[in-house]
């Protein structure tokens, strides 16, 4: 028996490897569901509004009448107003690719349209991170530094806003080790709470993101909440629509270019060619902007990283 | 045979190209500034010591007021509006340049962080340091924010205020199973903070800043 044909011996017919056809998308918080939540007040679009601040007017409407002696006048009550701005931005991500790099390309990484797509979740992830700057800003706080959240930390952020006559839909941003910290306390309650539904399906394992429902709160985690205490503690909140305001402008597509795209919630991508270069250039736009809008709508929850 | 290569080939040094860099393997992170309310102080630190709790302001556009030119007046006038003062960087030269505040290129852009973190960075992953040390300055610059009255001390009636707080939480927390280490751990640190709070209390009442002498500190309270 010889030279027979072995795949030892195709050296220069064979590659080292195959490139699998099945593109796998590398782990990374990707959770979004913050972007639009009902907790969040939207002030609507600047577009056209001559301005890139919109100035929101707040007043209070809990004055009291009080007793009037007979014969006698109430004297005047003024008004308690007050009010923020919301400024609106530009947030872009851009890409460019090279020819070379799209014709070369066998299992569709530089297909123009997959990373023209990807400027939505990129959108949603910057809104996420804009939201989460504000959490930690508000006056209330609650925790410990360097001490893991609990569930008496849920407890007395939820107290502070019942306190603050907070009404609506309460959200709880966390960090992802402050929301394993707050499972963890979780698992150790006794009484009526270990016997509610959402308590158990609050421990079990989940994707980044909506966490769930307990207590009547709903539980979302990023990454992209920022730190405290120098690094030692997450700055993650808890608060109720009213706290934040959002809003954000259309943009003008000029469709005579024929290279933009419209994507969703107003998220703008535009194509751009460069034939000298050969190359391909993605640019995704949004116009947004968030402020606080009620300090007293919301709690920092500020616990060990 | 290596002076041959010499005679024919000019030798070059086996180092890194002059234009490659350590990339921090971290998203960017803007850079801000820390802010403080006079309602924000928390017991922190070995000894429960009672210290501001600073807030960030994040100096990008679109983020709480900053303008799409990067001036953040708007920022500046709503965090003052609410009681907000924002500690400049140019206050605290004696911590560098930008005070507070330094950056290192990371993969993203420009990570902006405090001096008083260290990341490390093994293979990929980076950690940001918690050590003892580098608390231990951040501690000492809290308690030099009120030294320096830049901070002003938290009133009698905010330390009052608290200790109320704490109460409560030490009646909830009191009724938990407390033979359960995790709530019996955390039972004895709320008692322990409405002890440090009473010693300030008292202070605060004389007159007196609340910061303790640290040599009073290294005594083992309770």
């Amino acid at each position: 028996m010889a030279n027979e044909i072995v795949y030892s011996g195709l050296g220069d017919l064979r590659l080292a490897e195959d490139l699998n056809r099945a593109l796998e998308i590398l782990v990374a918080d990707l959770s979004t569901a913050l972007w639009g939540h009902e907790a969040l007040m939207y002030k609507g679009d600047l577009s056209g509004s001559a301005s890139s601040v919109t100035k929101v007017g707040q007043i209070g409407v809990a004055d009291r009448m009080a007793a009037v002696a007979e014969l006698a006048s109430p004297s005047n009550t003024a008004i308690t107003d007050d009010s923020y701005q919301i400024t609106v931005s530009r947030q872009a991500l851009q890409r460019t690719l090279s020819g070379l790099a799209i014709l070369t390309d066998s299992i569709n990484s530089t297909q123009v349209g997959l990373w023209a797509q990807q400027m939505i979740m990129a959108a949603a992830l910057r809104f996420v991170e804009v939201v989460a700057a504000l959490v930690g800003g508000f006056t209330a706080t609650v925790g410990t530094t360097t001490v893991d959240l609990d569930v008496d930390n849920v407890f007395e952020a939820q107290f502070a806003l019942t306190n603050a006559n907070a009404s609506g839909q309460p959200v709880c941003l966390l960090y992802p080790q402050q929301f394993t910290d707050f499972q963890s306390s979780l698992r150790a309650e006794t009484g009526v709470i270990q016997f509610q539904t959402p308590s158990a399906e609050m421990l079990m394992f989940g994707s980044p993101g909506y966490k769930g429902r307990w207590n009547g709160i709903d539980f979302l985690t990023s990454s992209l909440v920022p730190t405290a205490n120098a690094g030692a503690d997450s700055a993650g909140g808890m608060f109720v629509r009213g706290a934040i305001g959002w809003a954000d402008a259309t943009q003008t597509v000029q469709s005579a270019l024929n290279n933009a795209i419209l994507m969703a919630r107003k998220v703008v991508v535009r194509i751009d060619e460069d034939i000298s270069a050969d190359t391909v250039k993605i640019v995704g736009s949004y116009y947004f902007g968030a402020a606080q809008a009620q300090d007293s709508l919301g709690v920092s929850m500020i616990t060990d990283r | 045979m290596p002076s041959q290569i010499q005679d024919q080939f000019a030798r070059v040094p086996i180092s890194r190209r002059a234009n490659a860099k350590n990339l921090l393997n971290a998203p960017s992170s803007p850079p801000f500034r820390w802010t403080h309310h006079p309602e924000r102080f928390h017991i922190c630190g070995e000894h429960g010591e009672l210290l501001p709790q600073l807030g960030k302001m994040v100096l990008e556009p679109g983020v709480n007021g900053v303008h799409a030119n990067g001036s953040d007046h708007l920022a500046r006038v709503g965090a003052a509006k609410n009681g907000w003062q924002v500690l400049e960087l140019q206050s605290f030269p004696e911590l560098g340049d930008d005070g507070y505040l330094t950056a290192v290129e990371g993969r993203e852009g420009l990570v902006h962080f405090s001096v008083f973190e260290t990341p490390t960075q093994q293979g990929n992953v980076v950690r940001w340091s918690k050590q003892a040390e580098g608390q231990a300055r951040y501690m000492e610059f809290l308690r030099d924010l009120l030294r320096r009255r830049i901070i002003a001390e938290p009133t009698v009636e905010l330390i009052e205020f608290m200790i109320g707080m704490k109460e409560s939480e030490l009646n909830r927390r009191g009724a938990k199973d407390l033979t359960k280490i995790a709530n019996r751990r955390a039972y004895d640190l709320v008692a322990k903070q409405i002890e440090r709070l009473r010693v300030a209390f008292e202070r605060s009442q004389r007159g007196v800043s609340v910061l303790e002498p640290q040599t009073d500190l290294a005594v083992p309270h309770g």
